[in-house]
Formats: C-alpha cells, sequence, structure tokens
C-alpha cells in the first residue's frame, strides 16, 4: 500500500505540471495575459472602488456641472456636478456583480436541469430540449427586454430576466456532454459497485462534464455584462441615481455633443470589460483545447 | 430533402404558440394597471371596472390567451392604448424601416466580414492579418450603443457628414409603396434621388449595427479559410500550377464559406435585438423604438406584438438560412 505521504507527493508533481504548462503557455499567449490583467484590474477595481475613486458617487455638486477632464476629475463631470470617473469605479461593482450571479446561476441552472434531462432521458429530456428550442426562438436581447420590461425596471429584474434566458444554453451544452459520459465504463462500475443514483449523476457524470462549460463562462461572462448595460441603457436596468455603467451612457448621451465625455468613458469601461473576458475566454479555449488534443 | 424542408417549416406553428404562451403570460404578471394608466390619474374606480369589462380583462387568463391566439391567426395584434391604433397597422408602418435597417446591417457585415477575413487569411502573418486578428476581438467588445455614439459624435457633430432622424430627405418624396424598404422600392421604381437620399440616411445606424457581426463573419472566415487552405486538394491545385488568387478565391474560399451561412442566421437574431439601441440613438423610425416607447407607457398590446413579430421574423431567417444550407453543400444534397 502507498503511503499517503508519496500520495500528497504525486499530487504535488501533477499540480506542479499542470501549473508550469499553464504558465508556459501563457507566456506564449501574450493576448491571454492582456485579457487576464484586464480582468484581475477591474476586479481589483471593484473590491477597492471606496480607496479608489476620489469622489462620492451620488452627492451632487451643482456648481461642478458638465466640467471637462481635468486633473481634479479625470473623466469630467456630469450634469449633477459628480466626478465620472468615481461612477464608473463604482459602476464596475455593479457590472460585475451582475456578469459574476447571472453567470454562476445559469451554469447551475442549465447544467442542473440539462445534465438531469439526459441522464433521465425519455420524455423529460425531450420536453427540456423543446424548452431550450423555443428560448432560442426568440433573439436574446428582445426577449431579455421583454421579461423585464413585464418584471418592471431594476438591476435585480434585469438579473432574473437574463438568468431566464441563459440557463438555456448550459442545459444544452451539459445535456450533450452527459449523454456522451454516461455510457462511459466508469459509470457502469460505480453502479456496479452499487453507487446511488444521485451519486453517480452528481459525482461521477456531471463533474466529468465540465470541461466545456469553463471555457462558455468565461466568453459569456463578456456578453452578460453588455447585456445588462444595454438594458441599462434602454431604462430597464438600474435606475438613477446608481452609478451603472448603461445607465450613465443613456443619461449622457443627450449631452453628447457638449460634454463627449459623458456617455463615453462609461462606455470605455463596459468595451474594456468585455475585451477582457473575451482574450481570456479564447485563451482558455486554445489551452484546454490543446491540452485534450 | 422536401420532407426535411416540410418538417421544418411545419415546426413554425408550435413554436409560434410556444412562443405567444410565453409572452402573452410575461404580460400579464405586469405591476402596471393597463386600464389605470389608460385612462388616467382622474379616473373613477367604476371607470376603470367598465373598461376592463369591455376590454375583457376580467375572463380567466387561459380564455384570454386562446382569443388572442384566435385574433392573431387573423392578422390582429390588440391595439395599443397610447397610439390609440391597432398594433398591427403600428407595425406595418414601423417594421420595414426596421427590416431595411438590419438587412442592409447584414450586408455590409458579410460582404466586409468575409473579404477582410479572406485577405487576412491569404496573406497569413502580413500586416492586415495581425491588424485584422486584434481588431475584430475589438469590434466584437464594443456595445453597439457606444459604437452608435462615437459615429454620431464624430459623423453627425464633428463633420457632419450623416443625417439622422430620418430615413429619407426631408424635401425627397419617398419612393412609391412596393415592399416598404426605401431602397427596394426606388430601385424597383428607378428613382435614384430618392435611392442616393435613403442609403445616406441608412448608412451611420447600419454601419454601427454591422460592426460586431462583421468581426465575427471576418474572425470565422479566416479560421475556416486557413483550415481549408491545409486540404490536400488545395495542394494538389497549387501543384498543378494554378494561380494563388484562383486557388483561393474558387477553390478554397468556396469551401470555407459554408459554416458562414450557418452562423448568419444568429447573426439576424442579434442585428434584430441590437437594432432597438441603433434606432434610440439615430431615431431610426423603426419597431425597436415603438416597442420601448410603449414600454415606457405600460402598453402590453404593442409589446407583445413586437416579440412575436421578432421571433416569427428570426425564426423565417433561420428556416430559410437551413434550407439554403441544405441545398448548398454538396454533401447533404446528394445524400
Amino acid at each position: 500500500m502507498r503511503s499517503l505521504e508519496s500520495e500528497r507527493d504525486t499530487l504535488f508533481v501533477w499540480v506542479g505540471e499542470k501549473a508550469t504548462h499553464l504558465v508556459y503557455t501563457l507566456r506564449r499567449s501574450p493576448l491571454t495575459i492582456l485579457g487576464l490583467a484586464i480582468m484581475v484590474g477591474f476586479i481589483s477595481v471593484a473590491v477597492l472602488a471606496p480607496f479608489i475613486a476620489p469622489y462620492d458617487p451620488i452627492a451632487i455638486h451643482p456648481s461642478d456641472r458638465l466640467m471637462p477632464p481635468s486633473k481634479t476629475h479625470f473623466f469630467g463631470t456630469d450634469t449633477a456636478g459628480r466626478d465620472v470617473f468615481s461612477r464608473i469605479v463604482y459602476g464596475s461593482r455593479i457590472s460585475l456583480r451582475l456578469g459574476l450571479i447571472v453567470t454562476g446561476l445559469s451554469v447551475a441552472i442549465g447544467s442542473l436541469i440539462g445534465g438531469t434531462a439526459a441522464f433521465l432521458g425519455g420524455r423529460i429530456d425531450d420536453a427540456v430540449m423543446r424548452f431550450t428550442d423555443l428560448c432560442m426562438a426568440f433573439p436574446v436581447f428582445v426577449l431579455a427586454m421583454v421579461i423585464t420590461a413585464s418584471l418592471g425596471p431594476g438591476l435585480t429584474n434585469v438579473m432574473v430576466a437574463i438568468v431566464a434566458i441563459w440557463w438555456t444554453v448550459y442545459a444544452r451544452l451539459v445535456r450533450s456532454k452527459v449523454v456522451e459520459v454516461k455510457e462511459e465504463t466508469y459509470v457502469e462500475a460505480a453502479r456496479a459497485i452499487g453507487a446511488s443514483e444521485v451519486r453517480v449523476f452528481l459525482k461521477h457524470v456531471l463533474l466529468n462534464s465540465y470541461s466545456p462549460v469553463l471555457v462558455e463562462v468565461t466568453l459569456d461572462f463578456g456578453f452578460v455584462v453588455m447585456l445588462g448595460a444595454s438594458l441599462g441603457f434602454v431604462g430597464l436596468g438600474a435606475q438613477p441615481p446608481t452609478p451603472e455603467w448603461g445607465a450613465m451612457i443613456s443619461s449622457g448621451r443627450s449631452y453628447l455633443k457638449t460634454a463627449w465625455w459623458y456617455p463615453t468613458f462609461p462606455g470605455l469601461a463596459i468595451f474594456l470589460v468585455v475585451l477582457g473576458a473575451n482574450l481570456l475566454g479564447d485563451g482558455l479555449r486554445d489551452i484546454l483545447e490543446t491540452r485534450t488534443r | 430533402m422536401i420532407f426535411y424542408i416540410l418538417r421544418r417549416v411545419f415546426w413554425v406553428i408550435p413554436m409560434l404558440l410556444g412562443m405567444t404562451l410565453i409572452v402573452f403570460t410575461l404580460s400579464h404578471i405586469v405591476p402596471g394597471d393597463p386600464v389605470a394608466t389608460a385612462l388616467g390619474p382622474l379616473a373613477t374606480k367604476a371607470a376603470v371596472e367598465r373598461l376592463k369589462e369591455a376590454w375583457r380583462l376580467n375572463d380567466p387568463l387561459p380564455i384570454q390567451y386562446l382569443r388572442y391566439v384566435k385574433q392573431m391567426a387573423k392578422g390582429d395584434l390588440g391595439f395599443s392604448v397610447y397610439t390609440r391604433r391597432p398594433v398591427m397597422s403600428d407595425i406595418r408602418k414601423y417594421f420595414m424601416a426596421t427590416f431595411e435597417l438590419s438587412t442592409v446591417s447584414l450586408l455590409i457585415a458579410m460582404v466586409g466580414g468575409i473579404v477582410l477575413g479572406a485577405i487576412s487569411a491569404a496573406r497569413k502573418n502580413g500586416i492586415l492579418d495581425f491588424m485584422v486578428r486584434p481588431l475584430s476581438l475589438f469590434g466584437m467588445s464594443m456595445p453597439v450603443f457606444w459604437v452608435g455614439l462615437l459615429i454620431l459624435l464624430l459623423f453627425y457633430y464633428r463633420l457632419g457628414l450623416i443625417p439622422i432622424g430620418r430615413r429619407i430627405g426631408l424635401f425627397i418624396d419617398p419612393p412609391t409603396r412596393i415592399t416598404g424598404m426605401y431602397i427596394v422600392d426606388s430601385l424597383l421604381t428607378g428613382n435614384w434621388t430618392a435611392l442616393g437620399s435613403a442609403i445616406h440616411h441608412v448608412i451611420g445606424p447600419a454601419l454601427c449595427l454591422a460592426l460586431c457581426p462583421l468581426a465575427i463573419i471576418a474572425r470565422q472566415t479566416r479560421s475556416n479559410l486557413l483550415e481549408v487552405l491545409d486540404e490536400d486538394y488545395i495542394g494538389t491545385a497549387r501543384a498543378k500550377g494554378v494561380s494563388e488568387v484562383i486557388v483561393v478565391l474558387k477553390h478554397a474560399l468556396r469551401n470555407a464559406l459554408l459554416p458562414i451561412v450557418t452562423i448568419t442566421g444568429i447573426q439576424y437574431g442579434y442585428l434584430l435585438g441590437s437594432s432597438v439601441m441603433a434606432e434610440v440613438i439615430f431615431s431610426w423610425p423603426g419597431i425597436g423604438r415603438y416597442a420601448l416607447t410603449a414600454i415606457r407607457h405600460l402598453d402590453f398590446q404593442p409589446v407583445l406584438g413586437f416579440s412575436v413579430v421578432m421571433a416569427l421574423v428570426y425564426m423565417l431567417v433561420n428556416l430559410i438560412v437551413d434550407v439554403s444550407y441544405v441545398y448548398i453543400n454538396p454533401k447533404v444534397r446528394f445524400s
């Protein structure tokens, strides 16, 4: 029998090898590093917002309205004299949280429903798949807009609406993978030694169906942030004076001619987050795919 | 193949029913009371009740739904409280503007994307390829409404090159209505002044919408083409002494474009959705802006009609894409 220590050593070697491989691939792909840096940067900004933002994001200073970018206001001020830079810094909390919650919930709900459907098969599988077909028959933004409008404008309802659509993506993804995995020999082996169906499903089938989900989540994160901001832009998301990026652009739109900085900088922030997620997701896909090849 | 097409066409009906069910249920959990909104804040309770009875809003939901479907089959999508017109006539008025906008965008995206992607792959690691790769990632990451504002800032406010707020010049008569799309109608009637003006008016919002799908198509074309250029038959063609231009255009590109056809349908869905934002920014008189106004006034019949029409168009476009894919793909056609 192998001692516990030697087993731990093998684990360390395994982790070490993986890490070396990851660092090696990352070093050869500067764009992935850029994506990672952008994401880490925005997450730090969101976490450290109170220390980074020089002003209160909501307090009104009528005498400072629509000031162009300067040393005191990096990105200028808006119509209420609020510092656009501080609002963008605080806005990162809203957008990143939206992205995290929505992708997290969608993955959880989607993989549970999609996985169960594939595992059980038959009528349930058919019903779930037809329902996902139905959700995909709408252009995403149109459906998100109609659901949010029905629930009433607001950030929580935006999240509910996007999750209500987005879980279908993962349901399909996980389903297709589970259909493959559940025929594997090790699943049969687990059953043979008397593991319960629930255990077989959760531990052996679902856990082994996860690699494509990881890449999809990273790429989707950017898209979800963009979708949230789009709903904010059409006035269905966070309501003023919340410093949400899409809503900021929407209210800054009328001042485009005289105060270009007001709608431009929040847009730049959305662009950077989405770009970061896309770069990172692309890189992850390359890394994971070369490993499986 | 006929069987496949028939089955696809038939499938549209249950999908449409399911879809209206979803949207109908959603629109009835709306917190605002449409009747109270329609009558204004001074209405008496009795008046609200009377109108509710007249609009048969007190019936159980399933009955209301069946009635809605029955009316929809006759082409009646209800009545807009805000515009005080039937939804169908409103949609007829605004829809073609949206359809024209999204179709022009799709054309720009496809032509631009395929050309850029093809050049980028044919001259792999050249200057253009070096620029196309990051640029396409940039294009994919830019929010439509932000691109729209940048275009507006540069081409409308600073350079004064594009007009906004209209589909055709103020002093130019719209072409005789045949399809409702100004560009197509002016082409059909040979009205060149109208054609020029219509193109001039659509170009700003169309470019704004086209950017993201263009980037995606360029990326896809590039990677498909690179894959195909590795195939043996390309080597054979080159060995026979066929010129590089013909190898790329005739032998490789035709095969590389097949997967592009399938993503066109998805891109069209993106365009339909995003057109709402482009319409708001460029004051384009389309159906998205109409729906948004309706949402702001808690006027739900138009919103319901809007989503039904959008989904129907999206489904039809995807149907056409799938059927044409079967038709152009020899592997499927001859099997």
